[in-house]
């Protein structure tokens, strides 16, 4: 959303003129001034920009949902996806998780690839999903899958149907990776025969339509990331991360499972001679990565992410349910902020107003979504959430939504 | 659809969508969620709601997701450079439906780019061709069979499968002197094998990093491969214009001097081989030798590498072409102190080549070992280097077809200490 004349019926071309003057240029900036020494510095009423700013919050402010509903939702749409190995399922609680990025990594010729086709095939063939192979390398060919194939004891109609949910897109760049993570948001899959041209006897293209993609493969991340880190520019890193969010937010908006092929490399300088176990010596590569992904810190300025804030407001009187009285509400406050770190959920508590304006708003921004906590029951639920999603975070907050 | 402990969930009804609200919706109403109760669903609230009323609490079906429009990209991921990315977002635009309709002149205006980037930005965004996926049955349908360039060392053949495979990269490494270069000059001229004695029939790209190819011992190995093919064809197949000459011509040369070159050659492959549609391989010998010397920065040759990979495997399945890249061998030191053999250029390219082919010696034999390979198990054969070229160690009677010769060329030996 811009700051644009026409906006709001209070923004008019003069309003506008006087907060550029005033060295407002966006949203952003627009938000992060408090609207008194605003309207003193540009000489706009207060009235206005009060209007423009609830505007503002109403289209980025997310709806408030109890965290009971949010919790038998978490339950209802837990699907695990089995990888057809039940060792594998074992370590991995089930099968892959729908909603979680998972990486595998390891040195070359190691079986990263053989697992992640025996997890695709096993997925279209067992389930009939549909599985998005995002192929860099072009390590799926004929010759790795038609050894497979071959293998698989099922009737070939069954084979046949399930191979052609398999789509495979080999991308030559990160920016193809992006694009290809689109395909996985459509829900009727297209593909397209290709015509064989060659032999003169050509077949017009069709068009079919596949289900809905639930598992996402990515194999040979660093095939596409390493040639970015290694500019001398800074970049590389943005586009990590912004990959490593694309990947999350997928996973979690569609509900369907991905996963992330890594290579390990060596970890330099560790030559102390202690005779380390062969494990300390290897770490999978792209570092910073595995912070993006698996520990979800830090705030995502204008970018989708799925963190989810959770709010507990001081409620007014109509719908009161913690205890009006002052000293019992800060009670409550400061029993709830001892609790939360006992909790196993990633939590800030912040109680000051004016950063968590700060935060809150940025936050809402980047399409977190907020849930009211009425009661101290909602919030015990919450805790409970936190157990199945990890990237929870808790903001308390004295003021009114 | 397995879910240990928990209910099925229901079908596409219950995913989780997130909806923006247009500036037009005039009635938020959020009792009614906009599908079925069991959809969790959010709405956002609209722009002329004035207060937000903390009452107006959601249905209890209603939980938490957001439904995005198809279009909604963005404008971070379309491959602009960082500045315009900043100057973009630092106007508030942010996905590809806030740069819809706007000419490149309003949107230079509005954020202080110049024409010419405006213009690309608008282009970016309006481009909303997605590659179309192909599946894997259909690849299989197209590659039924997978074309391979015979090394004429039967026990080598059946190593790997039938030969050398075509569109993949196979990396052949080993010490000096072991027939790396041999392996590359014998593919050479047995990818020029008539496809009526059951060759591939095409020709050959031969860049040269560090001068060891030698024109007298590849018409040694034609003349043998000529032979060769007059035997397997027998009188029935016409095999009168695969000869020396033809054999020489169908090899390309490229001598490059330092990774640069390297580079540029590789860049300008799509339109040599348009050029030359026969091509079907094509080897560089030795990947390591300028990338060891001309490097100091790991990370930045892990990067080229990688770059390099990515460009000829995707060549190589367009243009249908095998590549073979020899490379060199360095020391690994173990923490306790022993050293190992290992291939040169680090961990990172161990993931790029599709097959790995270890040469190593045995006493006084040669021996190919298959370290990786998607379709294979890694074991080992052992073979000779011939005046013919690369052959099957001889058997005891010696009635096997492969060896022609039993001339022995010149062999540099570098002996290692026994396994």
């Amino acid at each position: 959303m811009r700051l644009t004349v026409g906006m709001c019926s209070a923004l008019t071309e003069d309003v506008m003129t006087k907060l550029q003057n005033s060295g407002i240029r966006n949203v952003t900036d627009f938000m992060l001034k408090d609207p008194e020494s605003l309207a003193m510095e540009s000489s706009v009423s207060y009235k206005d920009l009060y209007s423009i700013r609830q505007i503002i919050r109403a289209h980025y402010a997310a709806f408030a949902v109890s965290g009971d509903d949010m919790l038998e939702a978490a339950i209802k749409t837990a699907i695990a996806i089995t990888t057809g190995n039940t060792n594998l399922d074992n370590l991995l609680g089930g099968g892959l998780m729908a909603g979680e990025v998972m990486e595998v990594c390891g040195g070359w010729g190691v079986g990263k690839t053989s697992l992640c086709v025996n997890l695709a095939v096993h997925a279209a063939l067992k389930f009939g999903k549909s599985v998005l192979y995002i192929d860099p390398l072009a390590s799926i060919s004929a010759l790795r899958i038609s050894s497979v194939v071959e293998a698989l004891s099922e009737e070939p109609e069954l084979v046949g149907q399930a191979l052609a949910h398999i789509k495979i897109v080999t991308p030559s760049d990160v920016w193809g990776v992006f694009q290809a993570l689109e395909v996985a948001r459509q829900p009727h899959f297209l593909t397209r025969k290709k015509d064989r041209g060659s032999n003169g006897g050509g077949e017009s293209s069709s068009i079919k339509s596949m289900g809905k993609t639930k598992l996402v493969i990515v194999d040979s991340l660093p095939a596409v990331i390493l040639p970015l880190l290694a500019e001398p520019k800074k970049q590389g890193l943005g586009i990590i991360n912004q990959l490593a969010v694309a990947l999350k937010s997928l996973a979690s908006e569609q509900q369907l499972a991905v996963v992330v092929v890594n290579n390990t490399c060596i970890t330099l300088a560790d030559f102390s001679g202690q005779g380390a176990e062969s494990n300390s010596k290897w770490k999978p590569a792209l570092g910073r990565w595995r912070h993006q992904v698996l520990q979800h810190q830090g705030t995502y300025r204008r970018k989708e992410c799925t963190t989810t804030a959770i709010v507990i407001c001081t409620p007014d009187e109509s719908t009161i349910t913690l205890d009006q009285d002052l000293s019992k509400r800060m009670n409550t406050l400061q029993y709830v902020a001892e609790l939360v770190p006992r909790s196993r959920c990633k939590c800030s508590v912040v109680v000051s107003t004016p950063l968590l304006d700060r935060l809150f708003f940025t936050e809402l921004s980047a399409g977190a979504a907020v849930f009211q906590l009425c009661s101290l029951k909602d919030f015990f639920t919450f805790l409970k959430l936190c157990r199945l999603k990890n990237d929870l975070r808790l903001y308390l907050r004295e003021n009114d939504f | 659809m397995t879910s240990p402990n928990k209910t099925d969930s229901p079908t596409s009804s219950a995913t989780p969508c997130m909806k923006k609200p247009t500036p037009t919706m005039t009635n938020p109403n959020k009792t009614a969620s906009p599908t079925s109760s069991a959809t969790p669903c959010m709405k956002k609230p609209t722009p002329t709601m004035t207060s937000p009323n903390k009452t107006d609490s959601p249905t209890s079906s209603a939980t938490p997701c957001m439904k995005k429009k198809k279009s909604d990209r963005l404008l971070s991921v379309l491959g602009l450079p960082a500045t315009i990315i900043f100057k973009l977002l630092d106007a508030d635009f942010v996905h590809d439906e806030d740069v819809q309709g706007l000419t490149p002149m309003e949107l230079s205006s509005a954020t202080g780019l110049t024409l010419k980037e405006s213009a690309e930005v608008v282009r970016l965004s309006a481009a909303s061709s997605i590659e179309q996926p192909v599946t894997i049955l259909q690849m299989l349908k197209e590659q039924c069979e997978v074309p391979y360039i015979a090394t004429f060392c039967e026990a080598l053949d059946s190593l790997l499968g039938g030969g050398i495979p075509l569109r993949a990269i196979t990396e052949i490494y080993g010490t000096p002197g072991i027939g790396k270069t041999q392996m590359c000059l014998q593919a050479c001229v047995s990818v020029q094998l008539p496809s009526s004695v059951g060759g591939v029939g095409g020709e050959a790209l031969f860049i040269d990093t560090e001068g060891s190819f030698t024109a007298g011992r590849l018409k040694d190995m034609a003349t043998d491969a000529i032979q060769h093919a007059q035997t397997i064809g027998g009188k029935n197949v016409d095999t009168s214009d695969f000869t020396d000459i033809s054999i020489l011509k169908g090899i390309h040369y490229f001598r490059c001097l330092n990774y640069i070159e390297i580079v540029a050659v590789i860049k300008h492959l799509p339109s040599l081989l348009k050029s030359n549609p026969k091509m079907h391989l094509i080897v560089i010998d030795s990947i390591a030798f300028h990338f060891r010397h001309d490097f100091p920065n790991v990370k930045a040759r892990a990067g080229l590498l990688c770059h390099m990979t990515q460009e000829l495997i995707q060549l190589a399945t367009k243009f249908n072409l095998a590549v073979i890249v020899t490379n060199q061998m360095t020391t690994k030191i173990e923490c306790e102190g022993s050293s190992e053999l290992v291939a040169a250029l680090g961990e990172t390219w161990g993931h790029c080549p599709t097959l790995r082919l270890a040469l190593h010696w045995s006493g006084e034999t040669r021996v190919a070992t298959l370290t990786k390979a998607p379709h294979r198990r890694n074991s080992s054969v052992n073979y000779q280097v011939t005046l013919a070229g690369i052959r099957d160690l001889p058997s005891v009677d010696a009635e096997t077809v492969n060896t022609h010769t039993t001339e022995m060329p010149e062999t540099k030996k570098r002996k290692l200490p026994n396994d």
